[in-house]
């Protein structure tokens, strides 16, 4: 039967040839390492490979029949282009990729005939694709009787009655303010993040607490940011909601925890720290949530 | 030190195929560097951003300047850059003369100070408090440059006398840092950045500027 293959080929390290019969612990290793990060790609979707490793120059080769190895071509193939959801694949890959782009080390490699070790040099670290999952943010006030605070992580939950419920995830600094209300109606500002296309799940994280005759207004607020998707109106609507704040302190820290959330835009956050920049230098609550939404932002920045 | 040609960009031509960033822009004239601003392109649009004694001006690139772009400011924060511009503009009012106290602006384009003299600057000043107010510390160490570097005869006398200021409330923040030196303050990333820092490229980048026909 007709086998299609898949090689890696170490000819040279620093312009030294390197042979099966006479390798430096440094082509050794490389070469023992890509050899590996083959077999476990091989392995992982065929168990009817065979292998060779050939003398002259260091040749390591994977042989499985064509229906067998056109998967594992075309799984790689996937890695390169960075579309892959397979673990095993992409780790491997990247063990190889690192390998192939070692200053000084001379590797080939190929898919049957064609030759694909440039492809991988140049390719984008190789790394698995994000999860597909999309989910968008909504800003609620929600009101009931809590009756239960705890958790590991800290929330608490709402009765609506008619058995609906709601668990509302928040923060120590909550549960201590919280515990005074049990039992009783409470308005909160929530930010939902709800799962697109699953609308049942849906994740609810304590904002502010509000009283009820700063509810009507507050909501007014919440749906015209919640309907601005334009960039800089939704920027700009953020500078004129504290403009317009009665209660600026309470509205900074609205704002520093609700874009403390990395669906949003990396320019709403940066707009949130600008503005409570001032302020958190005189409000230590202010400069705590700030210092939190300032890690979170650090995080998308440095996400290239 | 041929490199820095090519960071250079002028607002005559299309040479600058970047979108997205926010530039230290100066206007030559003789080869003296006499007005600083601030570009920032965006959406395919290139703006100027600028403070004279004729006040704030935010508009559609319209004057020649010579510009290169700010590393500090990280391109995808444009947007958010241009917000905290026109911010300023609509709510602050800016006077000129030859200080600089270490103000900035904070989010209702307030002019945050601890000194009155502190609303009184140059088109320089005015840059270095919008990157300062944007970025959230120091840009430049501005205490670096003391009253020798405004060397005009009985110009803080005059001042202090027309604007009803005490010389003493106003000495320390006489200062003046020039075009040249704020335009050549886009080499470094590293923050604050210092005299020194600029004093150790401003004449290699004024060789270059020069250089460049308009």
């Amino acid at each position: 039967m007709s086998k299609d293959k898949i090689e890696i080929k170490l000819s040279q390290v620093n312009n030294k040839n390197v042979d099966l019969t006479n390798m430096s612990i440094e082509a050794l290793e490389s070469f023992l390492l890509v050899t590996n990060s083959l077999k476990e790609i091989v392995q992982s979707v065929t168990s009817k490979a065979t292998y060779s490793i050939k003398k002259g120059s260091c040749v390591a080769t994977a042989y499985a029949p064509p229906p067998q190895m056109q998967i594992v071509h075309s799984k790689i193939n996937d890695g390169i282009e960075g579309k892959s959801k397979d673990k095993l694949v992409t780790d491997n890959l990247r063990i190889i990729q690192d390998e192939l782009k070692k200053p000084g080390y001379s590797y080939k490699m190929w898919n049957n005939s064609t030759q694909i070790d440039e492809r991988i040099r140049t390719a984008n670290r190789i790394t698995k694709s994000r999860s597909r999952k999309k989910y968008k943010t909504k800003i609620e006030i929600m009101s009931g009787v809590f009756n239960q605070i705890g958790g590991n992580t800290p929330n608490y939950h709402f009765d609506f009655g008619d058995n609906k419920k709601a668990t509302i995830g928040c923060d120590t600094k909550d549960v201590s303010i919280l515990k005074d209300y049990l039992y009783k109606t409470i308005y909160c500002l929530v930010s939902k993040q709800i799962t697109i296309g699953n609308p049942n799940e849906s994740l609810n994280r304590h904002i502010a607490f509000l009283e009820k005759n700063e509810v009507d207004e507050l909501s007014n607020t919440i749906t015209q940011l919640d309907s601005v998707t334009n960039l800089i109106e939704r920027l700009e609507f953020l500078y004129a909601y504290i403009d317009n704040s009665k209660n600026k302190i309470r509205d900074v820290l609205v704002l520093t925890r609700l874009f403390n959330n990395n669906l949003y835009d990396v320019n709403e956050l940066k707009t949130v720290l600008v503005i409570s920049d001032g302020f958190a230098q005189k409000n230590e609550t202010i400069k705590h949530y700030r210092n939190e939404l300032k890690l979170t932002f650090e995080k998308m920045m440095s996400k290239v | 030190m041929e490199l820095f040609d090519l960071d250079i960009f002028n607002t005559l031509d299309n040479n600058c195929k970047e979108d997205n960033y926010v530039a230290i822009a100066t206007m030559r004239s003789n080869n003296q560097y006499y007005h600083s601003a601030l570009i920032i392109n965006f959406l395919g649009e290139k703006y100027e951003y600028h403070f004279d004694k004729e006040g704030i001006k935010f508009d559609k690139v319209c004057n020649i300047y010579l510009y290169k772009i700010l590393n500090v400011i990280d391109k995808r924060l444009t947007p958010s850059f241009y917000v905290h511009c026109k911010r300023i503009k609509d709510t602050s009012n800016p006077k000129y003369g030859y200080f600089y106290s270490g103000e900035y602006y904070d989010k209702n384009g307030k002019h945050f100070s601890e000194n009155p003299i502190g609303e009184h600057m140059t088109c320089v000043g005015f840059c270095i408090n919008v990157l300062k107010g944007f970025i959230g510390k120091e840009y430049i160490d501005y205490k670096d440059w003391d009253i020798d570097t405004h060397n005009v005869k009985d110009y803080l006398e005059n001042f202090a006398k027309v604007n009803k200021f005490k010389i003493s409330d106003i000495l320390k923040s006489h200062r003046r840092i020039t075009p040249l030196e704020l335009f050549t303050s886009s080499y470094f990333i590293s923050l604050p950045i210092t005299k020194y820092n600029i004093d150790s490229k401003v004449d290699d980048v004024s060789i270059h500027l020069d250089n460049i026909p308009l």
